[in-house]
């Protein structure tokens, strides 16, 4: 039942949705008589996925490592950044302002002043990918301390535990629910950070490869580097929803059932 | 371990796990508790019985150390005032389990906080499963146990630590009344193995007049002491002792304090 529910009911109606689009699209392309170097068909994008799937893979490799480290830095910043707002008066109102407005500021923009001052090597897009991804992992790990009650911290107080005992074994478990909900959204636009890093200045890289296909009229290539970039980032995002279900599976938000054992 | 055979007699001769004298708390017209004074004897089972909204749970707040007073002296036998946060154990209303902890990590919090070794803690904790009613579910999470068994594991968990005094705020409150009254002799058995003494507050008269060797009348607005009256001994702690007359005269005036104190209020 639960199976039928997660799989057929789920997965079918969106499945079909992109065959049919694909499939109009193929049509569409042929039946027009569209130039391919302005949209080739679903079956000239796939037929370049094979054709170039070394090229790719290369490529993709360099925009993962950029990902991966980008993610990790990100998510050690986010949540040593969340912890001191959520613990220290001082530390939340010198920082959480800015970091919200810091927000406002074009990402994007700043990428050509980060190629000038670290080079064109790996650190730049992990600055950017930094940039894009910590402010989500900030606002919900921010959002998971706050919900831990006073109560709570009472009990540990009358327990005997220190400041930082509390923020180990009270804290930080409580929140982590949102710590994982901020890292499944880092990791989705982590993608979007090491593309337009490696734009600005690269290379290697998937982004550096369709900048250099574009002019090219290379199209097809194009498509298909958009294609890996997006398994690649619904790939890591079910990385992070795989490593939150094994660390939450004794977690109460994921409890799957009230057992009773007995009246008392 | 002090002399089981005769485990609650208010002594004046031992001096007192905890006195307060003139214990205020508040600020100027939220005043929630005025000039409190009570002593807790060596072993003594003492409850404050009082409507909602006397300042029941702030005043074990203040003795726990998690507030402070802001009039009047607190001392205890052996411990400084101002460390007793630690050293005095309280169980809340509610039992306040970590979810992501099963009963046996959550019964030994306190001991964890305190630095002992996770194999001394589990230990410790098997030894007293049994007496707990928990020795099938130490494994078990929080969401698999009913609320009697969560109320126990926070029991647990209070009665762990190295404290000479506990205390309950109302620690069945939150309960169904058949529960209620089943937990209520158990925790008299428990009280009864322990070398401790207790301080509870309830707004159950049934609840103090069983449980208590003293009991301790508050009103409201602002909180303070009106009487203190002795449990006279009854053979046998049971919910049929409550029927004895010794017992329904003390109910009455117990009864009668309150009400009148409701009508000035």
């Amino acid at each position: 039942m639960i199976w039928k529910n997660l799989g057929w009911n789920v997965l079918l109606p969106p499945v079909l949705t992109v065959v049919v689009a694909l499939f109009a699209w193929e049509v569409i392309v042929r039946v027009m008589d569209v130039q391919t170097w302005l949209l080739p068909p679903p079956s000239m994008i796939f037929k370049e996925l094979v054709d170039s799937f070394s090229l790719l893979s290369k490529h993709a490799g360099t925009t993962l490592a950029e990902m991966v480290v980008g993610f990790a830095v990100s998510v050690a910043l986010g949540v040593t950044l969340a912890a001191g707002i959520a613990s220290f008066r001082t530390v939340e109102r010198s920082l959480y302002p800015l970091i919200i407005a810091s927000q406002t500021i074009p990402i994007f923009t700043l990428a050509p002043l980060l190629i000038i001052w670290v080079g064109t090597d790996i650190m730049s897009k992990v600055i950017v990918i930094v940039l894009f991804t910590f402010f989500p992992i900030v606002i919900s790990v921010v959002t998971g301390l706050r919900q831990v009650e006073g109560e709570m911290v009472d009990m540990f107080r009358t327990l005997g535990a220190n400041q930082r005992q509390i923020l180990i074994k009270l804290l930080i478990p409580t929140a982590l629910p949102n710590v994982f909900a901020g890292m499944k959204v880092a990791a989705v636009i982590s993608v979007i950070g090491a593309v337009i890093g490696e734009w600005v200045g690269a290379s290697s890289g998937l982004g550096y490869l369709m900048k250099l296909s574009g002019p090219q009229f290379l199209t097809a290539r194009v498509f298909a580097a958009i294609v890996f970039l997006s398994v690649m980032a619904m790939g890591f995002f079910a990385v992070v929803a795989l490593a939150e279900r094994y660390v939450l599976r004794n977690h109460p938000s994921s409890q799957r059932s009230k057992g009773m054992l007995g009246e008392l | 371990m002090s002399d089981i055979s005769e485990p609650r007699k208010s002594t004046a001769e031992h001096p007192a796990v905890l006195g307060l004298a003139g214990i205020g708390f508040g600020y100027d017209r939220d005043q929630v508790l005025n000039d409190v004074s009570l002593q807790v004897g060596p072993g003594e089972f003492v409850t404050v019985l009082g409507p909602s909204g006397c300042g029941k749970s702030t005043l074990l707040k203040l003795i726990a150390g998690v507030v402070e007073p802001t009039e009047g002296q607190l001392s205890l036998r052996h411990t400084p005032a101002d460390e007793r946060l630690g050293n005095i154990s309280l169980m809340q209303q509610r039992d306040l389990l970590l979810g992501w902890r099963t009963v046996a990590e959550n019964a030994g919090l306190g001991l964890e906080l305190s630095g002992v070794d996770p194999y001394e803690i589990l230990g410790q904790v098997k030894r007293i499963a049994e007496a707990f009613g928990l020795a099938d579910v130490l494994e078990r999470y929080p969401w698999e146990l009913s609320g009697g068994m969560r109320q126990r594991v926070a029991l647990m968990r209070t009665l762990l630590i190295d404290s000479e005094l506990v205390l309950l705020d109302e620690p069945f409150g939150a309960l169904d009344a058949i529960t209620r009254s089943t937990l209520q002799l158990w925790l008299l058995d428990v009280v009864d193995q322990q070398d401790k003494s207790f301080l509870m507050v309830s707004h159950d008269i049934d609840e103090a007049l069983l449980m208590s060797d003293r009991i301790v009348v508050m009103a409201p607005n602002p909180g303070r002491v009106i009487e203190q009256v002795i449990v006279p001994r009854i053979s046998e702690k049971s919910h049929e002792a409550l029927f004895e007359p010794e017992i329904l005269d003390l109910k009455r005036r117990i009864l009668s304090l309150l009400a009148n104190k409701e009508q000035v209020a």
